[in-house]
């Protein structure tokens, strides 16, 4: 696999400060097919911009991780909501101007719906034993 | 029964830990950010509003110098307690130095053309033909030889020189190719200042930064994909159907 040994590529969809700092790291790639590994998400970018950079980057083999500004997670919160892939792994990031919000993370709304499901299934397990 | 209710109390303590350091890493994530767009913006004051943007991203030569492996790894539950397996993954961050593309084979040049037998075993550079044999050349496929009023003098140019020479167009790009890519902080000028070093510095932290919670939030997956399992099968057994 890609993501083994020599390692694999980190994608990064954000505002341009975000995407040039992580570039300044090392981490952009423009492959022969001037195919590149980030998003600048500016105020021109539309949603569909990004749903289909979101889309292109979860399905390339080469990459492992792929960094989202949380405010451009939340212009696709139902693509990201619905990921459940492992690999590449999907990150969401704060920004400079919008600090990070644990209340829209999705992997901690996975976490906070399940810790509500195991409440009702002992609720409902106690009931039944009565 | 209980091995298994022991096996999910484990988990439930296991993914609050997780949950806290998630959230820890990506406050300090957002820090580090934060610190390395300061640097930005000092950047901009001493040089400009355009010192650092996109349009001086190097797209010839770009190429990714730090990577992340990820690693599967199980989680297995407490030791003398049966658990189904769950796959979460390491990262780690790699640097790899820059590779330099191979240049091109050249193509194989054409036999000398001589005209003469190569019994010596010399080279000869091949005739080239002079503007006047290439017009006569033309004339003649066109059938308008006859029609010349005298021929052309031939100038004496056995140099092989061509009189319509131009010295061959510059590919600064193969040049590029050549040198090799340059380090991201060579983008924004020959020689970085001193916040651009430290935004680079920032945002490395921040690579290392992102391995860490990438871990965290693979061992999350994992350990919630588990226990919905867990909490189905739950269910199935207290429905009195």
């Amino acid at each position: 696999m890609a993501t083994e040994g020599k390692g694999a590529l980190i994608s990064v969809i954000g505002d341009e400060d975000t995407v040039t700092g992580f570039l300044l790291a090392g981490v952009g790639e423009v492959d022969v097919r001037r195919r590149t590994n980030y998003l600048v998400v500016g105020d021109k970018t539309t949603t569909k911009q990004i749903e289909e950079a979101f889309k292109e980057m979860t399905s390339r083999e080469d990459v492992a991780v792929v960094l989202i500004s949380q405010f451009a997670a939340d212009s696709i919160r139902y693509l990201v909501n619905e990921y459940d892939k492992p690999i590449p792994a999907v990150l969401e990031i704060p920004s400079k101007d919008r600090p990070y919000d644990a209340t829209k993370d999705s992997v901690l709304q996975r976490v906070h719906h399940l810790m509500g499901a195991e409440d009702a299934a002992a609720t409902t397990t106690a009931t039944g034993a009565r | 029964m209980g091995a298994d209710k022991a096996r999910e109390e484990s988990d439930l303590v296991r993914v609050l830990e997780l949950t806290e350091e998630a959230v820890r890493l990506k406050l300090a994530l957002g820090d580090t950010i934060r610190e390395g767009t300061f640097a930005f913006s000092r950047q901009r004051y001493a040089r400009g509003p355009h010192a650092v943007s996109e349009t001086q991203y190097d797209l010839n030569t770009m190429r990714a110098t730090t990577k992340i492996s990820a690693t599967p790894r199980s989680i297995d539950g407490p030791s003398g307690v049966s658990a189904p397996r769950s796959t979460s993954y390491t990262f780690n961050v790699v640097e790899t130095p820059f590779e330099p593309e191979p240049e091109p084979e050249p193509e194989p040049k054409p036999a000398a053309r001589s005209g003469k037998a190569d019994d010596d075993g010399l080279r000869r550079r091949p005739k080239v033909k002079t503007n006047t044999e290439k017009f006569l050349e033309r004339m003649e496929a066109l059938g308008l030889r006859d029609q010349l009023a005298e021929v052309p003098r031939e100038a004496d140019r056995d140099d092989g020189k061509d009189d319509d020479a131009s010295p061959p167009p510059i590919d600064i790009d193969a040049i590029r190719r050549k040198l090799g890519p340059r380090k991201p902080i060579h983008w924004f000028g020959g020689l970085p200042s001193p916040e651009m070093r430290s935004a680079e510095a920032a945002f490395t932290r921040c690579v290392q930064l992102c391995a860490r919670v990438a871990e965290v939030e693979s061992e999350l997956r994992a350990l919630t994909a588990r226990a919905r399992v867990d909490a189905v099968q739950l269910h199935e057994v207290g429905d009195p159907s």
